[in-house]
């Protein structure tokens, strides 16, 4: 599986890279803005974007809505992380074009499997 | 004042009474001095006519010559007619009157009686002429008319000084009234300007004195109040505009002083949060890891797996932390999906209802969240509630906001200081918050809040 990572926090991003790259899903790219993601996906073409919900000045509900919007036809699966609680955002995120939800916490190459194939 | 407009006009009044009547009585004086005039002039003429009469009959009886006697023929025919104007402008004094008629029987007489038969008996016996007008009797006439002429003269000018001294008292009298009249105005007008001064301009403008010290921010400033009427009036609603100003700076500076104190406190108990929670967590998960060093090869992957646990249960810790300092979802989301995300936090079941705009200016949001949030955790606290009805609705400009349970009631919104901060809170914005909680009928917060764009 090929994964985009977007978010904000370049320690974050090492750390699930490695988490990932261990559980056999391949980061293919990461990006830290809504700009930067959108030309990442049409470059890469990944199997799944992550992307955090908090982008520091900007917001991921924002980016998953561009990035659907620019994939055209079959757009990649957008999920969103983040370090809050999933029932805060559970009407963005029922409203957002992302296919679902994950903590930060409980981030693993098994739970974004598990999320895909549920769909 | 009524006394002195009263006086005033009866000042005035008096005056001009008097100076009518002066003119009046001056008006009938000049008409009786004219009269005088005139019955002084036709008594000399007729006195003339007489004098002139009795010299014809002397020249006729020196001469024997006719044409003297067109003098004594002239008043033959002039003395009645004279007579009787004479006794017309004397009517209206008997004692005159009476005098007038008896020079005009005395004239009549010396004509008729003595001068007309001696000219006959001349004629007859022209010798007999030189010793008529000489008699005795004609010249003891004559002495006697002008003695009554005389008389009568004397008197009529008597009568004409009394009369112009009586105008003269008259006049002066006038001149008296109207000196008194205008000195009476002028100290009238000058003590109604007094009062006017007293009673008017100098409380105004101590009044307007005490608005600078108002506008100046002195609102203890105070008037003495104590005058009549309007004035009165005036200074009270002074006072009490001071006083409303100067309770509501005292209103304001409190809230202000709450807001500040509130904010202390919360940035305190977020220190003690941080510091008793999830710092002392890191700390001892920092020794455990220390610890797992030295485990057993077999050992560690259990550990390691623990000290995941306690971070994950440090990372939800600060989470909760970050919520109650500031609510991401609002900012993110706006204030439907905040309160919807409440909604589903609370302990008690909520039934939300929500007519809003997708977005309202940042401090509409916050508040209309913290209070929300506030009196859901006092339902859950207190109320023994089995359902709380949230309603949030956007309509002229306004944001109102009630929170309904059907719990016991009985909350004093003076006890809870988390009631006092949405309160402060609420007014900061210009809004405001009502609650009503009779004792097992449930509680109802209502809040409106101006929603101003931009």
């Amino acid at each position: 599986m090929r994964c985009l990572i977007v978010d904000d926090s370049p320690r974050f991003l090492q750390a699930v890279r490695g988490l990932l790259e261990r559980e056999g899903v391949v980061v293919v790219g990461v990006a830290s803005n809504i700009g930067e993601s959108v030309r990442q996906a049409g470059r890469l073409r990944p199997d799944v974007t992550l992307v955090d919900v908090d982008l520091g000045g900007e917001s991921g509900f924002e980016a998953a809505r561009r990035l659907h919007a620019a994939a055209g036809p079959g757009p990649a699966p957008v999920i969103l992380i983040s370090t809050h609680a999933e029932e805060d955002y559970a009407d963005l995120i029922a409203a957002s074009p992302a296919v679902g939800f994950l903590p930060k916490t409980t981030l693993s190459g098994d739970a974004i499997r598990e999320l895909l194939g549920s769909r | 004042m009524v006394v002195a407009s009263g006086l005033l006009v009866l000042l005035v009044g008096a005056a001009f009474t008097v100076l009518l009547v002066a003119i009046a009585d001056l008006r009938a004086a000049e008409q009786h001095a004219q009269q005088s005039e005139e019955v002084l002039v036709v008594a000399n003429r007729l006195e003339r006519f007489v004098v002139d009469a009795e010299a014809g009959l002397r020249g006729y009886a020196v001469t024997a010559d006719d044409s003297y006697l067109d003098l004594w023929r002239t008043a033959q025919s002039a003395v009645p007619q004279q007579s009787a104007v004479l006794a017309g402008l004397a009517a209206d004094n008997p004692g005159q009157l009476a005098r007038a008629q008896r020079i005009a029987q005395a004239a009549k007489s010396y004509l008729v009686d003595y001068s007309a038969p001696a000219i006959a008996a001349a004629r007859k016996d022209p010798a007999a002429v030189a010793w008529v007008p000489v008699t005795a009797e004609g010249k003891q006439r004559v002495d006697a008319l002008r003695a009554e002429f005389d008389a009568f003269v004397t008197t009529e000018q008597g009568l004409e000084a009394g009369q112009q001294s009586h105008s003269d008292v008259t006049a002066r009298r006038a001149i008296l009234a109207a000196v008194l009249g205008s000195a009476g105005s002028v100290v009238l007008v000058a003590l109604f300007g007094g009062y006017l001064s007293r009673a008017i301009v100098r409380p105004v403008r101590r009044a307007a004195v005490m608005a600078g010290r108002l506008a100046d921010g002195d609102l203890g400033a105070r008037l003495a109040e104590g005058g009549a009427g309007e004035v009165g009036l005036l200074e009270r609603s002074f006072n009490s505009m001071a006083g409303s100003l100067q309770d509501s700076r005292a209103d304001l500076a409190a809230s202000r002083a709450r807001l500040v104190t509130a904010a202390d406190q919360a940035r305190r108990r977020i220190e003690r949060d941080l510091h008793d929670g999830v710092q002392q967590r890191l700390v001892s998960l920092v020794l455990e890891l220390r610890a797992a060093e030295s485990a057993d090869q077999a050992d560690i992957g259990a550990r390691i797996a623990e000290v995941a646990d306690g971070l994950r249960d440090a990372t939800d810790e600060l989470r909760e932390l970050s919520r109650g300092i500031h609510p991401s979802i609002l900012s993110e989301g706006g204030l439907r999906p905040a309160l919807r995300a409440l909604a589903r936090r609370s302990a008690v079941p909520v039934e939300f209802g929500a007519d809003v705009a997708d977005r309202l200016p940042d401090q509409v949001e916050v508040a209309a969240y913290y209070v929300v949030s506030e009196a859901l955790a006092n339902t859950a606290k207190h109320a023994e509630a089995t359902i709380v009805h949230v309603d949030v609705r956007l309509a002229d400009g306004l944001l109102g906001l009630s929170v309904r349970d059907d719990g016991i009631g009985g909350a004093t919104p003076s006890r809870g200081s988390g009631l006092i901060g949405l309160t402060d809170r609420v007014q900061a914005l210009g809004g405001t918050i009502s609650i009503t909680s009779p004792r097992g009928e449930g509680t109802t917060v209502e809040v409106t809040l101006p929603v101003r764009e931009g």
